[in-house]
């Protein structure tokens, strides 16, 4: 059984002035149960007043780049467009067969790009025709908070003094649906949450495990 | 162990210890043969075990690549993402005929059966898979009610899993077969896998050979051990290793075990085993053969040496032959030296046991070994003669001892120069020995003085010196008797001392005689007998007195009328008597008889003197003497002792001293048998006797010898000289009766007075006597005798 120690750590002040209320940092934090930070870990925030998850405003983007998808997570809002621009040397053959949206994109070269939109939350597993080691996940949530962890399995959310959901999901994460999820309620005093989950035995992915 | 025969010991312990030499070499060649062949079979099954698994492994990689192919098929994972069962169906349907996999089925992502072989390999290969993480392909064994099966599963990532596809083959006996083929060996091979109680089973045409316990605890070990050993079977005795196989559920523990039986691993050894089995007994035989080849050549020297030591021992001469230059030849030479130097010593023992030394001449062991050998060569009549030279210690006391040994030589070449084919030996210091056969009885006597006639001439000794030597011979000749050389010796010796006895040069062995003589023990021990039972008898024989005309005296002489023998003649008794010492007894019986008598005949009113013979030997008995002296002092009237002359008086003091006794005691002393045997003038000198009785062989020649006469009328004045008596014994005649009395002799005794008579019969002659022939003075002859003589006739 492994665990993740997630840590929220709560900024002050908020830093965007945007919010409608007193907004905080917190800093979540995931490792697996011999204290390894998880990274590619996408960390989500439901509040109980709900909303709908918001784009960034800038682009999505799933690349291809030395064999590799990068990054190999790619945590995305509902209705987002993501790029997959080719930065290769060969060509890609993208595809997903997950029923969240099933697509491809045949065969295409290095500097070529497709671009595709997500209406519809869930994971959609990536993977090239051609090459069988790439792999990768775009997880389409629909909460209006989320981040996705570092290499030091960190990530650091913009939370309103709220009450709800802070959940963890990694596409190894030994769970159902590869996700964990507690209440929460943020406050000025929680600045920190740790997450300690338990790992599928095939690991993190070191450049895709197929 | 007893063994009889050196060599049979030898080739026993030889053969024996070499075969058991041989036997241990090829128990241990057998053992190492063995054992080799266990080591290299083990060695090789686990060769093969290494290759059966590279095999299983390479196989299960193929599978696993083929179903991996599959998996990784886009069109496949898209078919399989979008639930297109038909198409899911049939690329797996394609992937099967192409692999020629038994069987096989695809797991949905929930790891439930979909496709393919939906019975009980695809519910055992779900139940393997559930909940497994792996994105690799795998494989492994999965049992299905106890038939093993060689599964892969290859899962379908897009890039999530998807589901697996899986390819199974049953273990079957084909399967195992196909195996089989790839090794060398006659190999089997089967694959078990272990039930929860810990058992091991597997198909039951592949175990049913072993017993489920042995197997398992042999499996058990041998996974410990990783090293291929012994199992039984009821195919017998099999090498076996078990290999681990992976499980498809990583937990299911299988092995893949091979066995090989013993008996055919050792096969190819079987003929090493003969070819050493032939190299043993031919080995053996040899060792058999060579065993009895050096034990007779180790103990034909011995026996050689037994046998010679044998020979030696019966006194033949012996040699052993060496042929070798060894220990045996150092042996056989030192008894080859030992039985020369035997045979010499027994040269220089039988030389000197059977020569005289002194004269170099055979002696009288050599003389019995001629006599028996010349007996036992020819059953012809042979004589035997002795040959006693007389005054030989005479000769040695005069001339010296190598004188007298050098006449004994000389006479012996005379006799051997006179008869050529006579043996002579030397019997004793003085008798010469000589035989010789084919001597007929009558020509014994004319040899025997042809040998006297010879020697008595003079005998040249030395160059300038000549002897004149006397000779006596015993002859005895053997015609059909068969005495032993020893009684020859004897009874020619017994001849010779019979001729000395008798003063005689030649006596011819006479057997009656020789009878007498040996019955001479048993008369003695019935004398001894006879003394203790008083049966001696006096009888007295009367003297006639010229002077007193009358019966004065007579003379005491025992008599022996033995129950068996009858009369038994005095003179042979008596020198018994005086040979044993019983005259004493003898002498004291008749003794006290005499006084008895006397007293009896005084009671009657008769005086007579009574003579009683007393040897000479007894004078020198003082304590006898004595005795003598203390019965004499009782007597009623005169005693008067015969001093007879058979010995000599041993010693002459005593003996005079006690004549003297006797004398002043009163007793009379006379000396009898006068004229014969030791009697000498000395002794007449010496002896103060009352009476001298001249010898009956005198008076027997009175009438016809005038030189006889003569000495009896000299011997009577003499007597009459010296103060004694004269008594003539041994008168018979009236005409020697009236010459004797005309000489002057004082006494006549013989038959023509009386014979000797026993005490009953004296009292009447006497009274008889007196009556009729009045004593009268000067009568020349007693008109009685001419009666008595009539009597005696």
């Amino acid at each position: 059984m492994k665990t993740v120690l997630v840590r929220l750590g709560l900024v002050l002040p908020c830093l965007f002035a945007g919010l409608p209320a007193c907004a905080a940092t917190l800093d979540v934090s995931v490792t697996d149960a011999a204290g390894r930070p998880v990274p590619s870990a996408v960390v989500t925030f439901a509040p109980v007043s709900g909303g709908a998850a918001q784009g960034r405003g800038g682009s999505y983007v799933m690349a291809q780049k030395d064999i590799k998808f990068v990054p190999y997570v790619l945590a995305v809002p509902v209705g987002a467009t993501v790029d997959f621009p080719n930065q290769d040397r060969v060509n890609h053959h993208v595809y997903s067969f997950s029923p969240v949206q099933r697509f491809q994109f045949p065969l295409y070269g290095p500097g070529k790009k497709r671009s595709l939109r997500f209406d519809h939350p869930g994971t959609v597993a990536l993977a090239c025709n051609i090459h069988d080691s790439m792999s990768a996940y775009i997880r389409i949530v629909d909460q209006p908070y989320f981040a996705t962890t570092d290499d030091k399995g960190r990530a650091s959310l913009d939370l309103p003094a709220d009450a709800g959901t802070l959940a963890v999901w990694q596409p190894q994460l030994d769970a159902p649906d590869h996700s964990v999820s507690r209440k929460f309620t943020m406050s000025a005093g929680a600045a920190q949450q740790t997450f300690s989950v338990r790992l599928r035995a095939e690991a993190l992915p070191s450049g895709g495990a197929y | 162990m007893p063994f009889k025969r050196l060599s049979t010991k030898l080739a026993v312990m030889y053969g024996g210890l070499f075969s058991l030499a041989l036997l241990l070499i090829a128990c241990a060649c057998y053992v190492a043969v063995i054992s080799y062949a266990r080591a290299s079979v083990q060695q090789e099954l686990q060769a093969n075990a290494q290759v059966f698994k590279r095999i299983w492994t390479l196989n299960s990689e193929s599978l696993q690549t083929n179903a991996a192919l599959l998996s990784r098929d886009f069109g496949f994972r898209q078919a399989l993402a979008t639930h297109d069962m038909a198409t899911v169906d049939s690329a797996f349907s394609n992937l099967r005929s192409r692999l020629k996999a038994q069987t096989g089925l695809i797991l949905g992502a929930d790891g439930t059966p979909m496709i393919g072989d939906l019975g009980s390999f695809g519910q055992a290969a779900a139940q393997s898979l559930r909940g497994d993480d792996s994105l690799t392909p795998l494989s492994g064994i999965v049992s299905v009610d106890g038939h093993p099966f060689q599964a892969v599963a290859a899962p379908v990532m897009a890039p999530d899993r998807l589901g697996w596809v899986v390819f199974g083959t049953r273990l079957d006996a084909a399967e195992m077969r196909n195996m089989q083929t790839l090794s060398a060996l006659p190999i089997q091979a089967a694959v078990l896998t272990q039930t929860r109680g810990g058992l091991w089973q597997g198909p039951a045409e592949q175990t049913r050979d072993f017993k489920t316990d042995s197997l398992s605890f042999f499996i058990d070990q041998s996974l410990l051990t990783r090293s291929a050993s012994m199992v039984d079977s009821s195919r017998g005795s099999l090498i076996a290793v078990a290999t681990p196989l992976p499980a498809l559920d990583g937990q299911q523990k299988s092995v893949l075990l091979l066995t090989y039986p013993l008996n055919q691993a050792l096969k190819t050894y079987r003929t090493l085993l003969t070819v050493l089995l032939g190299i043993g007994v031919l080995g053996l035989g040899f060792v058999v053969v060579a065993s009895l080849y050096l034990s007779r050549s180790l103990v034909r020297p011995i026996l050689a040496l037994k046998d010679a030591a044998f020979t030696l021992k019966e006194g033949r001469s012996s040699q052993v032959e060496v042929k070798s230059d060894d220990e045996m030849a150092d042996l056989a030479r030192a008894f080859n030296a030992m039985a020369i130097s035997i045979e010499d010593r027994e040269r220089d023992i039988t030389r000197l046991a059977k020569t005289d030394t002194a004269t170099d001449l055979p002696n009288r062991s050599a003389f019995e070994d001629y006599v028996s050998a010349l007996r036992e060569r020819a059953h012809e009549d042979m004589v035997v003669i002795a040959i006693g030279i007389e005054r030989f210690a005479h000769i040695r006391a005069v001339w010296g001892v190598s004188y007298a040994h050098t006449l004994v030589s000389r006479l012996q070449s005379v006799l051997t120069g006179i008869f050529e084919r006579a043996y002579v030996a030397r019997l004793s210091h003085d008798t010469l020995g000589l035989t010789l056969n084919g001597c007929a009885a009558e020509q014994a006597l004319p040899l025997a003085r042809a040998i006297l006639a010879r020697l008595s001439k003079r005998i040249k000794v030395t160059d300038d010196q000549s002897l004149d030597v006397g000779v006596t011979l015993g002859v005895y000749h053997i015609g059909a008797a068969h005495p032993t050389a020893d009684e020859m010796i004897e009874r020619a010796l017994i001849a010779l001392d019979q001729a000395h006895a008798a003063k005689t040069s030649i006596v011819v062995f006479d057997a009656r005689i020789y009878s007498e003589l040996a019955d001479n023990l048993l008369l003695t021990d019935q004398l001894y007998a006879a003394l203790q039972q008083k049966q001696m008898q006096v009888y007295y024989q009367p003297k006639f007195s010229y002077r007193e005309g009358r019966i004065a005296s007579a003379e005491a002489l025992v008599r022996w009328q033995h129950p068996e023998r009858g009369f038994v003649s005095p003179q042979r008794f008596v020198r018994i008597a005086e040979e044993t010492g019983c005259i004493r007894d003898l002498t004291l019986q008749v003794l006290k008889t005499c006084l008895h008598d006397q007293k009896r005949l005084l009671d009657q009113g008769i005086e007579l003197d009574i003579s009683i013979n007393y040897s000479g030997r007894l004078l020198s008995d003082e304590q006898f003497n004595a005795q003598t002296l203390a019965l004499c002092d009782q007597a009623v009237g005169r005693i008067c002792l015969e001093i007879t002359e058979t010995a000599v008086i041993e010693d002459p003091a005593i003996g005079l001293a006690a004549i003297n006794t006797f004398v002043s005691h009163g007793i009379e002393i006379s000396i009898d048998d006068f004229g014969t045997g030791l009697s000498s003038l000395a002794y007449l000198k010496q002896i103060p006797a009352h009476e001298l009785k001249i010898d009956r062989s005198f008076i027997m020649e009175i009438e016809s010898g005038q030189r006889d006469a003569l000495l009896v009328r000299s011997t009577i004045e003499m007597a009459h000289g010296l103060g004694m008596k004269v008594t003539a014994e041994g008168v018979e005649t009236g005409t020697a009766f009236t010459l004797l009395q005309a000489m002057g002799c004082d006494i006549a005794q013989g038959y023509g007075i009386a014979r000797p008579m026993a005490f009953d019969l004296l009292v009447p002659f006497l009274e008889d006597f007196a009556r009729k022939d009045e004593p009268v003075a000067g009568v020349s002859l007693p008109p009685k005798l001419a009666q008595t003589r009539k009597a005696a006739g």
